[in-house]
């Protein structure tokens, strides 16, 4: 009993990882399109590509979460932007937005102790961050982690 | 079995009793499965370990960019800021890193060394590219080690030199 009722515990931490990543996959589908009215030419077709690679995402991750036994949550039907995409450097901040929450999303999923969760999650994360690094323009050194995550160095 | 019998008569009966007793933690501890107090202090756990890699692998990258600004001083400008971010993740690693007085960290593993100086500044961001590429895919060879919270930095990181090698594949220097 006390096996199972841990490993059921891993296993509900493991639907809640996952239904974070799908929720923002959601979001990302719904903000990808409202970015792609206000963009053109490259950005405009890299936008629909990363629209597209969203999709399949969400496509995996529901069945992932399905195959736990649970139930992929519904994505709203709007969402309500941060700020207003009315220009093509407003679309670019909203796509860096929406894959810096992706990356963090799946860093939950290396959080988890499954190797194979881990694994997937790394993968994503990174998929993720190169395409925030490209709406950006520039890299970061912690793609994901939350500033409350990394600790001062100490010097000494 | 005759020696030690030569030996409690060749002592006093009163001091075979004190070993004896001495002996005793000794003598159970080894039928019992406790842990042994004269072995050797268990090495780092593979958590440790897994630090202690990503470590030396992030020293190593730094310095592959010294190496590779020593020939090519032009390209400073354009890849500092991989380098400072690279700076960071160490700094990040070091800090989850606790020695223990009487332990010496093991040295940092030597750096990929070009078999000799890129033939261009273009060469040259390509192979701090493929650096990048290779680190990033050793990182995630650690994960499965790391605890959970030193996994994420890991991915993370990960996931930042992914960025790098997508940035400096992309950059055109001029020749030099």
């Amino acid at each position: 009993m006390g096996a199972s009722a841990r490993a059921g515990g891993a296993e509900s931490a493991e639907v809640t990882a996952l239904q974070a990543a799908l929720a923002a996959e959601n979001a990302a589908i719904y903000g990808y399109g409202l970015a792609g009215a206000q963009l053109s030419g490259g950005q405009l077709t890299a936008a629909r590509q990363d629209w597209t690679v969203h999709r399949i995402a969400r496509g995996t991750v529901s069945a992932m979460i399905a195959e736990r036994g649970a139930q992929p949550a519904a994505a709203p039907v709007a969402y309500r932007p941060p700020f207003p995409v009315t220009s093509a450097g407003a679309a670019a901040s909203l796509a860096a937005l929406l894959e810096d929450g992706l990356v963090t999303a799946y860093l939950g999923l290396v959080g988890r102790d499954a190797l194979a969760l881990r694994a997937f999650g790394a993968q994503q994360a990174q998929a993720a961050a190169i395409r925030a690094a490209f709406w950006r323009g520039g890299t970061t050194a912690f793609p994901g982690l939350p500033a409350s995550a990394l600790r001062t160095p100490r010097f000494g | 079995m005759t020696e030690w019998l030569t030996l409690t008569r060749a002592v006093p009966r009163r001091r075979v009793l004190a070993v004896s007793a001495m002996m005793m933690p000794l003598a159970a501890t080894a039928s019992c499965g406790v842990p042994d107090p004269l072995a050797p202090p268990p090495g780092p756990s593979p958590s440790v370990r897994a630090l202690l890699a990503a470590i030396a692998a992030e020293q190593a990258l730094l310095g592959s960019y010294a190496r590779v600004l020593a020939a090519y001083p032009g390209l400073a400008g354009m890849v500092h800021p991989f380098r400072a971010q690279h700076d960071e993740h160490l700094a990040q690693l070091k800090g989850r890193l606790i020695i223990p007085p009487h332990v010496t960290p093991p040295p940092p593993s030597p750096a990929p060394q070009p078999a000799h100086r890129p033939a261009s500044a273009r060469a040259a961001t390509g192979l701090l590219a493929s650096y990048e590429r290779a680190a990033a895919a050793a990182q995630l060879g650690r994960l499965g080690a790391a605890t959970p919270s030193l996994a994420q930095l890991l991915a993370s990181i990960a996931a930042s030199e992914a960025t790098h090698a997508v940035a400096l594949a992309a950059l055109n220097p001029a020749s030099g």
